[in-house]
């Protein structure tokens, strides 16, 4: 029966079996081919991702912000220290010997630097190397030689020290370099610790991944990689570091898709661009050609072997054996190196032995050029973003060159941290005084340095571009342009009623203007008038002459917001920002041409072509006959008028006018010189009295910055159609240099007084001092 | 049969349009290119070639050699160049009026006729009547205004 039973079931068993196995064979084939596909899309999918990557955009290039370059000739300006600090921000190093390689300066004595300059690409040419010597004497250049012919040259322009990067998120450089330019040295020592088989395998070397086990087995720990160069290229730029199986499977598959479809040298070039080799700050340093000049302020093709060396040994572990901070493992590593090129004939014995001994050579850190000057490079990322989005500005790699200058803005900087705590005359308000800085060239209107914090480095609200306040007697220039551009009607020799003053507002009530000192002079020049900077005189020339016409004056000297018009606006109560009031002031340090404040020069993209110039443009809507006559008064106005300060602290011919707004809220100074437009505006956040009039704090900042950098004489010669008389300034007739009260102004031809005033010599002490004038 | 005559004119037909194409956009690229403003630029050039040459012994050797390297690169068609070495050299030295001439010079070469008369204004303030460049400057304010 069982047996029966058995076979019963065995003979229907059977068929089962059968079926059974078919359908088994049916789901293991269905299984194994849907495995297949799904292995081939996802083959396919890597296969995609690897050469989209490849061919395509592979890194992101941050953007890099350059200071201008420093031009050198005969005459010009510049300390010895200036010049020093300038080389040692280009991560020049000093050195003992005569410099011969680029990079390198020596100080002879206080009279004599040389240094050999680096190769740079400016937009339009390309500067070599070249070995130069400079002479100063007095803070003046008196020669440039060519250091081995002795041969002057008239003009020499040092590379732009780069003060900015514009990254990313994740904060990684590199500078790339073609596999023809890489040593051959750096490539065999790289080939022979890293893949020796690098020309054998397709991508995978079962023969390395044997070895390296064996090697790791008899160890008892990991010793060595089987990775090829072209799994770590795939593991850098696809995938995660993460030990799994999952990542290594990907990893071969990947490196086999890669050597299927890219040739070595593509492949070896893009490691040698790829690697990570360490970091510097937040900044990750990617690439061989930005590791030479992170660790040794040299492009790649100008280091040494051993150098090379250090760099491949810093591939297994770019921190652990970092030269600067582990210097004893790093040469320990980099000997490892060596002796694996000697091994495999890439150096004799005889190099080897010299070789590891050898110093590491290391240069100084190079700065961190991120946050050097924060409040400068929100201004430079104002005017990039009206060009370029956000996007190319992180990842083109473009080159942008700017009107910065480092000597100028340090100084800038030194001169806020010292002069603001001095300036602190309420201490109970210590540390609310806030400050910003502007300094432009005069006449192209460059911007050269920026300060919006009494903390220069400090990156916060951007006081310079961004704090909008009351201007006070800054506006008085505009109103007096404006006068004096209706010549028939008023020279500086017309006379104002300084007496009080009551003007009936809009809304009834009645607003009476005084002047800073409370009194009131009678009949009072215009020229006293902007001289001394009197405020009711002021407030009824500017009714006279229409608060529009004021308002018209103001947009043609560059100020682009709307001006209200109500009777205040003519002592300034209306705000502007430092910037504002900057490109007011460069109207008139440009005898008249308006010229739009820019800070950026020219932009490159990441091949060194020019992408766009902003040439210097300006526009001219202002006599330049009526601009003399306010500059020479502006000029008066710091020899005996309100900022008469400078005439004792400054050896230099400069212009310029104080402001003050009501409960000294607000302290300004804005002037220029021959070469330098500045504007200072000190006061609080939160607007409170600073106890500080313009000239008893912008004004002293402004003369700190002003002794410290080296600026030319203001230039007031006549324009055409302008001459010069004496005038009695009672009266405002013609008179004589030798008459008492007489000052010698300058007229529109045709305008100056008709009248001659009475004249009473003032004794011998008087005519000798009016001689003089 | 049929349909290969078809096709053998279709060819036939696309050629003719396409050449007679090309021909149009030969005669409207030659018309641009040879058309006023051809004479306009020998006008031009005529004016950049009467400003004097940058030897004057008033002007220091380093607005010399910058006046010299842009007239250099003018010489090569490289404009543009040459109005980045002539800023150069009004950032060392704006007062110098025979920069802005040269630099009104370029502008006007270029067809840039209000840059051209606004250096040349600019260059005229920073000299007397009886100045050399003035005559030059005097001119290409009056051709830029004509």
């Amino acid at each position: 029966m069982p047996s029966k039973k058995r076979k019963k079931f065995n003979k229907k068993s059977k068929p089962r079996s059968s079926f059974k196995k078919i359908i088994i064979n049916k789901i293991t084939g269905s299984l194994l081919l849907f495995i297949f596909l799904i292995s081939s899309l996802y083959i396919v999918y890597l296969d995609i991702k690897i050469t989209d990557k490849i061919s395509g955009k592979i890194w992101s290039f941050p953007s890099s912000v350059y200071a201008r370059p420093l031009e050198l000739f005969k005459s010009k300006k510049i300390g010895m220290a200036d010049v020093i600090a300038e080389l040692k921000s280009l991560d020049y190093i000093k050195v003992d010997t005569r410099p011969n390689k680029p990079g390198q300066f020596r100080v002879n004595n206080y009279s004599n630097i040389e240094f050999v300059s680096r190769e740079f690409e400016f937009g339009e040419v390309v500067r070599a190397s070249k070995g130069v010597r400079l002479y100063i004497d007095n803070a003046v250049i008196k020669n440039i030689q060519e250091l081995n012919s002795n041969q002057s040259i008239a003009v020499f322009r040092l590379e732009p020290i780069k003060i900015a990067g514009i990254y990313p998120k994740q904060k990684e450089e590199r500078e790339l370099i073609k596999l023809e330019d890489v040593p051959d040295d750096l490539i065999l020592a790289l080939l022979a610790v890293e893949d020796r088989r690098f020309y054998n395998h397709w991508g995978i070397d079962p023969i390395s991944i044997v070895r390296a086990l064996f090697a790791n087995i008899v160890a008892g720990k990991t010793v060595q990689g089987g990775s090829t160069l072209t799994q770590q290229l795939v593991k850098n730029i696809f995938l995660s570091s993460e030990r799994t199986l999952i990542r290594k499977v990907n990893e071969a598959i990947m490196a086999l898709l890669l050597e299927f479809h890219y040739d070595k040298s593509v492949i070896l070039e893009t490691y040698i661009n790829e690697v990570y080799l360490g970091q510097n700050g937040s900044n990750q340093i990617h690439g061989f050609q930005l590791a030479s000049h992170f660790y040794f302020s040299q492009p790649l093709q100008r280091i040494s072997r051993d150098q090379m060396a250090l760099l491949v040994g810093l591939v297994k572990g770019p921190s652990w054996y970092e030269p600067r901070r582990n210097p004893s493992r790093s040469k320990s590593r980099r000997n490892q190196v060596l002796a694996l090129m000697l091994e495999q004939g890439v150096i004799s014995q005889y190099q080897y032995n010299k070789y590891s001994v050898a110093a590491l050579g290391i240069s100084k850190k190079p700065r961190l050029s991120s946050n050097r000057y924060p409040a400068l490079m929100g201004l430079v990322r104002r005017q990039l973003q009206q060009d370029y989005n956000e996007d190319d500005l992180k990842t083109a790699g473009l080159k942008i060159f700017t009107s910065i200058d480092p000597i100028v803005q340090d100084k800038a900087e030194a001169s806020v941290v010292s002069m603001i705590p001095k300036l602190e005359v309420n201490k109970s308000k210590t540390s609310l005084l806030q400050t910003a800085v502007i300094i432009a060239s005069s006449e192209q209107g460059e911007i050269q340095a920026l300060v919006s914090d009494r903390k220069p480095k400090f990156s916060g609200f951007n006081r310079s571009l961004d704090a909008v306040r009351q201007i006070g007697s800054l506006i008085k220039p505009a109103i007096y342009l404006t006068a004096l551009q209706q010549s028939d009607k008023y020279s500086l020799a017309s006379m104002l009623k300084d007496e009080p003053l009551h003007i009936k507002t809009s809304n009834d009530d009645v607003w009476s203007p005084m002047n800073y000192d409370k009194k009131y002079l009678g009949d009072i020049s215009v020229y006293e008038t902007l001289k001394n900077s009197r405020n009711v005189p002021t407030v009824r020339l500017g009714l006279d002459i229409g608060l529009s016409s004021i308002s018209d004056s103001l947009h043609n000297l560059g100020v682009t917001r709307d001006i209200p018009a109500y009777p205040s606006m003519t002592l300034g109560a209306f705000n502007l920002s430092p910037l504002d009031v900057a490109n007011m002031y460069q109207t008139f340090a440009a005898d008249g041409y308006h010229i739009p404040l820019r800070v950026i020069r020219e932009v490159l993209d990441k091949e060194n072509q020019p992408l766009k110039r902003y040439p210097l443009s300006f526009s001219k809507s202002l006599s330049d006959k009526s601009v003399h006559l306010v500059n020479h008064t502006l000029h008066q106005v710091t020899q005996s008028g309100t900022a008469k300060l400078l005439s004792k602290t400054l050896s230099t011919k400069v212009a310029g006018k104080t402001g003050t707004t009501d409960d000294t809220r607000d302290s300004w100074f804005a002037g220029f010189s021959g070469e330098h437009l500045a504007v200072v505006w000190i006061g609080r956040d939160d607007n409170k009295s600073t106890g500080l009039t313009g000239a008893s704090g912008a004004l002293r900042l402004w003369a700190d910055i002003m002794q410290h950098i080296n600026t030319d004489d203001l230039s007031l010669s006549l324009p055409e159609g302008v001459t010069e008389h004496w005038v009695d300034m009672k009266t405002g007739g013609l008179s004589d240099k030798r008459c008492q009260g007489a000052v010698k102004l300058p007229f529109i031809t045709g305008t100056e007084p008709k009248e001659k005033a009475s004249c009473t010599t003032g004794g011998l002490f008087n005519q000798l001092k009016n001689l003089f004038k | 049969m049929y349909d290969w005559r078809f096709i053998q004119s279709a060819q036939k037909l696309i050629q003719v349009v396409l050449s007679l194409t090309f021909i149009g956009l030969l005669l409207v690229t030659s018309s641009c290119s040879v058309g006023p403003s051809m004479g306009t630029k020998d006008e031009q050039i005529q004016v950049v070639s009467i400003l004097p040459v940058a030897d004057s012994p008033l002007l220091p050797a380093v607005i010399k050699r910058l006046m010299n390297l842009a007239d250099e690169q003018f010489n090569q068609s490289k404009t543009s160049d040459s109005i980045v070495t002539l800023e150069r050299a009004i950032r060392i030295k704006p007062r110098y009026p025979e920069i802005w001439s040269r630099m009104a010079a370029v502008y006007a070469h270029l067809g840039k006729m209000t840059q051209a008369k606004q250096y040349a204004e600019r260059s005229n303030s920073y000299i007397s009547n009886n100045h050399p460049l003035k005559s030059f400057n005097d001119d290409l304010i009056n051709s830029a205004n004509r």
